[in-house]
């Protein structure tokens, strides 16, 4: 068996002796649901056909579900418009710790690939934390090389309660917010209030 | 007195998280998916980890007949949905999955009316209630007093690959199995008598079996207490827990691979200049004319730049020595994924996705084996052997040797998808990037030089790569993000996008853009490996 089309984004086909393919690869056109690259191999079938989206619309409405029957552990979502694909979801900082009372928006966006690839995550309410820089781009390993399956839209969503609760300080995106990180509690608590309630606040 | 494991809830795929469907197991640590769920969370270039507890494994099971019956028949209405559904999906791929043999004995007609036949291991010589089920990589279910001799490979040589065959099919699994812990709790709810005779009967055997191996008091202490336990937890931990078994070494770990080629060569020839001979002639099949040449042309270019091709070269020819894996093609006897050495393609097999079998099955003589696939596969079809083939993934591979595997395929993603919000002008881009790409070699290889290239604002490529916020999988053109993320363009929080960047095309001077914050993705070195990557895919 040879299954380049269940692994999207791979042009290189197994088959193919050079690996000029990079130059080759199909442009991936992003309206579209992601489509299998060529395996460029005599005979082979044409991948350029949708993967099924069917199965993923399935199992984000299965989460959705799950999600509002088990409301209250300072995590929620929901889809942000008529498409299944992209969700909004709010989390409380934990009690005791620096986000305390504040509710975080994120964004989250999700392709016909899900669950075998990570949805694309990122804070909408400004967050001073080591691991998020200023655009809300998160530094979360869960959400790149070891995301699995099996994680879902609330296990998302918890890991990040938790990563604000404990910054990784070793692979910051935010320098400064590492830096003060157990240092100057007192700063640290400031600039989270600061970049929480906007400019004007400063 | 309610049987939870008789509810539909119980058989819940982790990852679809609909009714199972056609379960398969994995078997090294006894997880249930669906087949095809399975087979998707799959790694095309690595062993995979098994998505709920990070289990590696490198075979893709069969069917698990025992469970298909009893899913199909407990629950008819949403297993004939579910049916329905995965045809339909099955259709859209183009590929169909075998139906599982039938069951030995007369299913019951109708849900809750089981017997102990039903759950009976599948060994020929046992044939008893399973207790301490063992679901195998050919979807056999074997008790595990009935395997032969799991469970004690604690030797010396922890990376003896141990095996364990299947008494029924003599498939053989590269890992030893896991008791798959549904399974084992559905028979103790079903039949909690004879179970537990049959728990004190197994424990007896594997006593017996294996020395030194301590009777494993839970579960039975447990259930003569009258108590419904499950088998779970300790009794699996008593079968695997003694001996950890480490992953299968894997092909891409730059240390290992270097061992074990290193360890090859050494076996066969006696002189240095045998295995030099050998070597060469391997270097002769694996790398593609167009890629030596490359090699060729930057090696006498002199300097940094033969120190990089050199060092490519050499990475190359140990990642397309006798452990080449065959990226994304599995073995259709023992369902190996990706193939690891050896492989053969039926040259007759009409489907799409084709036959493969590994060298250890096609030894085997497996010929008239059933596709994971349903291939029609026949034993007069010809077989030949695959050459290992340099793929731009292998490149990556090479240029980053000190990388794991789940790094570079993030890098690749990156590369891929990077450029996304301008898809349509990817074939441009290349033009200006391959000028670039030209000087490059020459003023990087002054590590600290500064690039200056950062005034070609016309350099699309780069444009294209430094764009957008870094993990951008799939944005979506047509409905732009409103949020004021879209200003992060350009700007300097998109390591991981420049990381791709310099990995397959651009290059350098992003990365001199992005200051500290990449510094961890790319060191100085690294980044003119990434050139060097370039340049050479460009020239082959």
């Amino acid at each position: 068996m040879e299954h380049w089309r269940l692994h999207v984004g791979c042009p290189f086909a197994g088959s193919s002796s050079s690996p000029s393919s990079l130059q080759q690869q199909p442009s991936m056109n992003n309206a579209a649901p992601r489509v299998a690259a060529s395996p460029g191999k005599a005979g082979a079938p044409d991948t350029t056909r949708a993967l099924d989206t069917g199965a993923v619309t399935k199992r984000l409405q299965q989460e959705l579900m799950g999600l509002m029957a088990s409301s209250g552990d300072g995590v929620s979502a929901f889809p942000s418009g008529d498409s299944l694909f992209d969700w909004v979801g709010t989390i409380t900082g934990a009690e005791g710790t620096a986000y305390e009372g504040c509710t975080f928006r994120l964004s989250l966006k999700f392709t016909s690939e899900y669950p075998f690839k990570a949805p694309t995550v990122r804070f909408e309410t400004a967050c001073f934390h080591p691991n998020v820089d200023t655009f809300g781009n998160i530094c979360l390993d869960i959400l790149k090389e070891k995301w699995s399956a099996a994680y879902s839209v609330k296990t998302i969503l918890q890991s990040i309660q938790s990563l604000l609760a404990d910054p990784n300080v070793d692979s910051p995106l935010n320098t400064h917010a590492a830096k003060l990180w157990g240092v100057n509690d007192e700063e640290y608590r400031v600039l989270v209030q600061r970049a929480y309630n906007g400019p004007k606040a400063a | 007195m309610p049987s939870t494991m008789l509810t539909p809830e119980e058989w819940r795929c982790p990852l679809c998280l609909d009714l199972l469907f056609k379960p398969a197991v994995s078997s090294a640590c006894g997880h249930v998916y669906c087949f095809w769920c399975l087979h998707k969370a799959m790694s095309p270039y690595t062993p995979s980890a098994c998505p709920v507890c990070r289990t590696k494994y490198n075979q893709l099971p069969a069917i698990c007949a025992k469970l298909h019956h009893y899913l199909a028949t407990q629950f008819p209405e949403q297993y004939a949905a579910r049916r329905q559904e995965t045809e339909a999906e099955e259709r859209d791929l183009r590929s169909t999955t075998p139906e599982p043999s039938p069951a030995p004995c007369p299913l019951p007609s109708g849900p809750d009316a089981w017997t102990p036949q039903h759950f009976a291991c599948d060994s020929p010589a046992c044939g008893k209630l399973l207790c301490h089920p063992l679901v195998l990589t050919c979807g056999h279910v074997i008790d595990a007093a009935c395997m032969p001799r799991v469970g004690d490979v604690d030797g010396a040589d922890g990376h003896a690959s141990h095996t364990s065959e299947c008494p029924a099919c003599g498939l053989v699994s590269q890992q030893p199995a896991a008791a798959c812990k549904q399974l084992g709790e559905l028979v103790t709810q079903l039949f909690p008598e004879h179970s537990r005779q049959r728990l004190l009967e197994c424990e007896h055997d594997l006593a017996a079996k294996i020395p030194g191996r301590q009777l494993v008091p839970g579960p039975q202490a447990h259930a003569q207490a009258g108590q419904q336990l499950p088998v779970s937890n300790q009794a699996s931990e008593g079968l695997v827990g003694g001996s950890v078994y480490p992953a299968t070494p894997r092909a891409s770990a730059a240390g290992s691979a270097a061992d074990g080629s290193g360890a090859t060569t050494g076996d066969e020839g006696t002189a240095g200049d045998a295995a030099g001979r050998r070597q060469q002639q391997q270097q002769q099949q694996a790398l593609s004319p167009s890629l030596t040449l490359a090699f060729r042309r930057r090696q006498e270019a002199g300097g940094a730049s033969q120190l990089m091709a050199d060092r490519l070269e050499a990475n190359l020819q140990r990642l397309s020595g006798d452990s080449y894996v065959h990226h994304a093609v599995g073995c259709d006897g023992c369902g190996a994924y990706p193939i690891q050495g050896r492989r053969y393609k039926c040259q007759d097999c009409p489907e799409a996705m084709g036959f493969d079998l590994c060298g250890a099955c096609m030894d085997r003589g497996l010929g008239n084996v059933v596709g994971r696939f349903n291939q029609r596969h026949l034993p007069e079809h010809r077989m030949h052997l695959c050459r290992p083939r340099v793929t731009a993934m292998h490149l990556l591979q090479a240029a980053n040797p000190e990388l794991p595997m789940e790094q570079l395929m993030w890098l690749l993603e990156l590369t891929l998808t990077g450029g996304d919000e301008e898809a349509g002008q990817e074939h441009e881009a290349t033009q200006p990037a391959q000028q670039q790409q030209q000087q490059s070699p020459a003023s990087g290889s002054s590590s600290g030089a500064a690039l200056n290239h950062s005034d070609s604002s016309t350099d699309t490529a780069v444009t294209t790569l430094r764009r957008g916020p870094r993990p951008v999988y799939h944005a979506t053109a047509q409905e732009p993000s409103p949020s004021a993320h879209a200003a992060a363009a350009g700007g300097p929080g998109t390591a991981g996008g420049a990381a791709a960047g310099a990995a397959a095309a651009a290059g350098s001077d992003s990365v001199q853009e992005l200051g500290g914050e990449a510094q961890g993705l790319i060191d100085d070195e690294e980044e003119e490996v990434h050139v060097a990557l370039a340049d050479l895919v460009r020239d082959s």
